[in-house]
């Protein structure tokens, strides 16, 4: 995907550029990337520095522990009739908890490990309802400290890098709800289709 | 409340992170150097590639095609009632996490941190993801095709999060 995209990007604006005449600035452009690619990981550097250590403290002292307890009353309204206490439930949350906190290191494997023991005893192939609800959670980014993007902000010299803060908190949690929302009414609306098919003898699964 | 949280919440997690550790007795100090290492080193491995995705985003609005993409678009943004130039960077979110971050970094670096748009574009960056490589890392992961109404589901919702955070951003800080 982003193969096609880079590429896209890359071919296109030479053609477009030469076209439209801006070689010059074109050829330009090429080093500001660079130079504003490095400006850009320098800036983020020390914040991810700085937060992933703090965040290696919480996760020693049980402090991450602490707080994926708190969330499960909320993972059983999201996966009603999944196991209590399981491996399922625990690794969900520490899932949830690390995407939450800003790790971006630990939050996809976390997740992926949510994913395999959702998978465990299912049939290969399909997605169960956990599983999606899982994608869905983990796609609508809940995130306390927007670290990356307020360090973005800082540097560039915002008079109130933080003053974000609060319409994240209230635009991911209204996305987090409709997508709940979405997903379960758009599930609801495709099962009279699903099974039509599989009385007509949809595909035989193998 | 929300004002204060904001600007006081960093310190206070701070401490309150401090404190726990403290309180297990850990070496804090050589605890937080090595997650400090892990991080740094996922920044550094993120170099390459910024360096390909940034000079793709300069190149393509050095070659005025951006601009030409956000005219063509600026229907819809007048219909959601958003900035033009922040259509780049939506239709780009839900693919490519760093260049959406190369689209936001070049939005505040000629708009400035505080206008409308670079808001604007913080706020939808900071509360959507990378809806399709999420979706496709993880369904991948357990062999899953049959993924649902999940992508679907997950893409409404992000453009859910482009009108309220853009309207939340007009409401909260700039009226």
């Amino acid at each position: 995907m982003l193969n096609k995209i880079w590429a896209g990007m890359i071919l296109i604006s030479t053609l477009a550029g030469l076209a439209l005449g801006r070689g010059a600035e074109l050829s330009g452009a090429v080093f500001t990337g660079c130079s504003r690619a490095l400006s850009l990981a320098v800036t983020l550097l020390g914040v991810a520095a700085f937060w992933s250590g703090l965040m290696h403290i919480a996760e020693q002292s049980g402090l991450l522990a602490a707080f994926a307890g708190l969330l499960r009353p909320l993972i059983r309204l999201l996966f009603p009739g999944l196991g209590r206490g399981g491996g399922a439930e625990q690794a969900i949350a520490a899932s949830m908890t690390a995407n939450i906190f800003g790790l971006s290191g630990a939050a996809t494997p976390l997740g992926l490990r949510a994913m395999a023991e959702l998978a465990k005893g299912q049939p290969r192939g399909m997605a169960s309802p956990h599983m999606q609800m899982l994608v869905l959670i983990n796609s609508a980014s809940l995130q306390i400290v927007p670290a990356t993007v307020v360090a973005l902000r800082q540097e560039a010299g915002s008079a109130a890098p933080f003053a974000i803060m609060p319409a994240v908190w209230l635009t991911s949690a209204a996305t987090l709800v409709a997508g709940v929302l979405l997903l379960r009414l758009l599930t609801a609306l495709a099962r009279p289709r699903r099974q039509r098919a599989s009385e007509k003898g949809g595909l035989r699964r193998c | 409340m929300l004002n204060f949280l904001s600007t006081a919440l960093v310190p206070l997690l701070a401490s309150l992170i401090v404190l726990a550790g403290l309180r297990r007795r850990l070496d804090l100090f050589a605890c937080f150097a090595e997650g400090a290492r892990q991080g740094m080193g996922s920044i550094l491995s993120l170099v390459p590639t910024l360096v390909a995705l940034m000079v793709g985003v300069e190149m393509l609005s050095a070659s005025g095609l951006l601009e030409l993409l956000g005219r063509a678009l600026a229907p819809a943004a007048r219909l959601l009632g958003l900035p033009e130039a922040l259509m780049p960077l939506v239709i780009l979110r839900p693919i490519s996490g760093n260049g959406s971050l190369s689209v936001l970094g070049d939005l505040i670096a000629k708009n400035g941190a505080d206008s409308l748009v670079a808001t604007a574009g913080a706020v939808i960056l900071t509360s959507t993801e990378t809806t399709l490589y999420t979706a496709g890392v993880y369904f991948g992961s357990v062999g899953a095709r049959d993924t649902g109404p999940t992508i679907p589901a997950a893409l409404l919702s992000d453009l859910i999060a482009v009108l309220v955070g853009g309207g939340l951003v007009k409401l909260m800080l700039f009226s």
